[in-house]
């Protein structure tokens, strides 16, 4: 989707009728929008979003007075939007209207058209239509706030950011599936158990409904406890970093945070240690546990060998050449079927020869070859052991050492400070209490899953006499399993997206940002700065805003890598233009300019709204080359200039004027530069 | 457990569950309507061609 031009008519300050046409070029893809605050940056941006979407953005105050005041007025009753758009080598043109007059479910009624031949031709279902382009869900991250971009640095940024990956990925179909999935299976589980006559399955129906919905249950409180402590952990780390930013207490703590980076690699190691233990007992435990029988073996046939019954002392040869000559060892005649010549055949049953003897000598190297290994293995698991043990004297040396320098914070005579260590302690703590409780529950939900288990196993042994409720078990089998599938399916999908996106949003980091810090995208979807030692890295304004503009622009492109993805479970991708309003704000000169240089690159058309401290000398500079269309959005007051001050903006050597009094209506204009 | 049933067959529901939920894609999320009984008549066909043999 590429749009070609947006014509406003009395939306909000814009009075009258206004256009812009933007930037479609391949190589000259921007549109730069210049605009102080409170001049009309935010309302383009929703006007765009109000068109296509009816969405507005958070920070959108009244949202309900869509019509330009002067123009109610002056009696008008009518405010739009239209934005004409290519898709798939098509125009169309799609027309929001907001009427006063009408009451709420009509105020706003939208139109599309497709544009054949300089004709417009009416579409029956608009909605559907603009979804198909760009899925509503995923509107907001393409037609993106800069100035909400805190969302996803803040506390809870785990949720908008699983959110946004969610949304992109288009799950919401997949969602509903479950949830219709979920009802199916109930009401499965509920006919079971009024099926007339039958106590025994509706006994276990009743137990079973119970135990899945504790398993539910169960599952709910192990979210929260898990969204608490993402939310501790982020308010110790916050904590943390202020003690690392603060003289008195800076020394210790970076000592304490080495030590605490010590902590985590022999905690590393231990978990590899064990690997390593567990992996031995594997491969070598045999040997070990076979030492004793080995030896008593090999004793066996040592004893036996000396014996001599191992071998037997009877050759197979020498007792078949008695038989052929009939004559026995003590010279007696031995005739085939007497006695005589039976006893010295039935010789011939344990009589030894050479695939016995080569047995006997492969036993013994066998045994041998078992016996040696076992001294290696044990040398080898005493040694694992050895290292275990020195790590867990480290770690438990380390951890004793942490604990001292949190003391010493804590004991400074700063107040200020020894509140801070004492609140990030009692995080710590909270954090370790929270942990262990998921620890229980998670043995309750695995008791609980294997009750289910033991009773569906109990239902359908008993559903065997009653035809309809093996039937209706048959179907809620294959609804659950259904369920299984779509789940894991959307979970190997989330998990992957957080993989490349953690890839590209560390791609994007090492071209724009100053420090040489990753990116971590967790498993939980909590998005952190790590330094290169691991450690999070404290994050200013600035960084955090660089965070996010990064992440967006990750999403997009992530976006567009799936426009021909699988579309039978999650939605494909999209690719629309990048609509930013304000994303530079928080950043300094140096970095505004790094940053916006990479903009043009993440979409195939960008839109930037920009105020004058965003849009200085070295941002005009850095995109001078992708400039295709440039406005100046400028301020028109009744009343008299008086004592205020001039708003002037110098744009490629020429000076503008951004505010203008005495002028015949309250309003905002559009300038093309 | 007695009444097992082949991966292919979980596949090949889920497929028809989800060529319901694109048709009504465009409706009010959790919107009670034809979806619900569509589901419920695919369960109910699929299961009587693809689960329920002659004698149980």
């Amino acid at each position: 989707m590429k749009i070609h031009k947006i014509k406003l008519k009395n939306f909000r300050q814009f009075y009258g009728e206004h256009t812009i046409e933007f930037a479609t070029g391949a190589e000259r893809n921007v549109t730069l929008i210049h605009a102080e605050n409170g001049f009309g940056k935010t309302t383009l941006l929703n006007a765009v979003l109000w068109a296509l979407f009816n969405q507005l953005t958070k920070k959108f105050e009244d949202p309900d007075k869509i019509l330009n005041f002067t123009a109610e007025d002056e009696g008008e009753h009518l405010a739009s939007v239209e934005v004409e758009f290519e898709f798939n080598k098509t125009n169309y043109l799609v027309s929001r209207y907001f009427d006063k007059t009408k009451t709420n479910k009509d105020k706003t009624t939208l139109q599309a058209y497709k544009i054949e031949s300089g004709a417009h031709k009416a579409m029956d279902a608009p909605f559907t239509f603009i979804s198909s382009v760009v899925p509503a869900e995923m509107a907001k991250y393409f037609f993106f706030d800069g100035e909400a971009a805190e969302a996803f640095s803040s506390a809870k940024n785990y949720k908008e950011i699983r959110i946004a990956i969610r949304s992109i990925l288009g799950c919401e179909l997949a969602d509903t599936a479950i949830e219709d999935l979920r009802d199916m299976s109930k009401q499965i589980t509920k006919n079971i158990g009024q099926i007339a006559g039958e106590s025994e399955i509706q006994k276990i129906e009743t137990n079973l409904s119970k135990t899945l919905e504790e398993i539910e249950r169960a599952k709910q409180i192990k979210k929260d406890i898990e969204d608490d402590i993402e939310i501790f952990r982020y308010q110790r780390n916050e904590l943390a970093e202020k003690l690392t930013n603060m003289e008195e207490s800076k020394n210790i703590q970076a000592l304490r945070q080495e030590k605490k980076s010590r902590c985590i690699q022999v905690k590393t190691d231990i978990k590899e240690i064990h690997r390593n233990i567990i992996a031995w007992i594997g491969q070598e435990g045999i040997h070990v546990i076979s030492q004793k029988i080995s030896k008593e073996t090999l004793n066996f046939i040592d004893e036996e060998s000396i014996k001599g019954k191992i071998p037997s002392p009877y050759n197979e040869d020498f007792v078949k050449e008695l038989l052929e000559k009939e004559v026995c060892i003590c010279k007696r005649q031995l005739n085939p079927g007497t006695e005589e010549w039976k006893s010295v055949a039935d010789l011939l049953r344990n009589a030894a020869n050479a695939e016995i003897l080569g047995r006997i000598v492969r036993a013994r190297a066998r045994i041998s070859n078992f016996r040696e290994k076992c001294v290696d293995a044990i040398t080898s698991i005493e040694k694992q052991n050895k290292k275990l043990a020195d790590k867990i004297q480290i770690q438990n040396r380390l951890e004793q050492e942490i604990a001292e320098l949190g003391k010493k914070i804590e004991d400074l005579p700063i107040s200020e400070i020894s509140e801070m260590e004492r609140a990030r302690r009692k995080l710590d703590k909270k954090i370790q209490e929270e942990n262990q409780k998921i620890g229980g529950i998670r043995v309750k939900i695995n008791e609980l899953e294997n009750i289910a288990s033991r009773l569906e196993d109990a239902l359908i042994k008993a559903s065997e006499k009653n035809k309809k409720a093996g039937k209706l078990v048959k179907r809620r089998n294959l609804v659950s399993k259904s369920l299984e599938l779509l789940t894991s399916m959307l979970e190997a999908y989330e998990q992957k997206a957080r993989e490349t996106l953690q890839k590209e949003i560390n791609g994007i980091l090492d071209e724009v940002a100053h420090k040489d810090f990753k990116c971590h995208l967790n498993s939980n979807f909590a998005i952190e700065l790590r330094l290169a030692d691991e450690r999070p890295s404290p994050k200013s304004g600035g960084e955090n805003q660089l965070l996010s503009l990064v992440f967006i622009a990750s999403l997009v492109k992530y976006s567009a890598s799936r426009i021909d993805d699988e579309k039978r479970i999650l939605k494909p991708g999209t690719i629309a233009p990048l609509v930013l309003d304000a994303p530079l704000g928080q950043l300094d000169t140096t970095y505004q300019g790094s940053t916006v240089k990479y903009v043009p690159t993440l979409a195939e058309q960008v839109v930037l709204l920009l105020s004058s401290g965003q849009g200085g000398e070295g941002v005009l500079e850095a995109l001078e080359p992708y400039i295709g269309a440039e406005y100046l959005l400028i301020s028109q007051n009744k009343a008299s200039k008086g004592k205020k001050p001039e708003v002037k903006r110098i744009l490629h050597g020429r000076e503008h004027l951004c505010t203008l009094f005495d002028c015949p209506k309250n309003m905002t204009s559009i300038e093309r530069i | 457990m007695t009444h097992q049933i082949e991966d292919g067959t979980v596949k090949k529901f889920l497929k028809e569950i989800m060529d319901i939920e694109r048709i009504y894609e465009k409706e009010l999320k959790n919107a009670k309507s034809a979806r619900q009984s569509e589901l419920k008549e695919l369960l109910d066909k699929f299961a009587s061609k693809e689960l329920d043999d002659e004698n149980s």
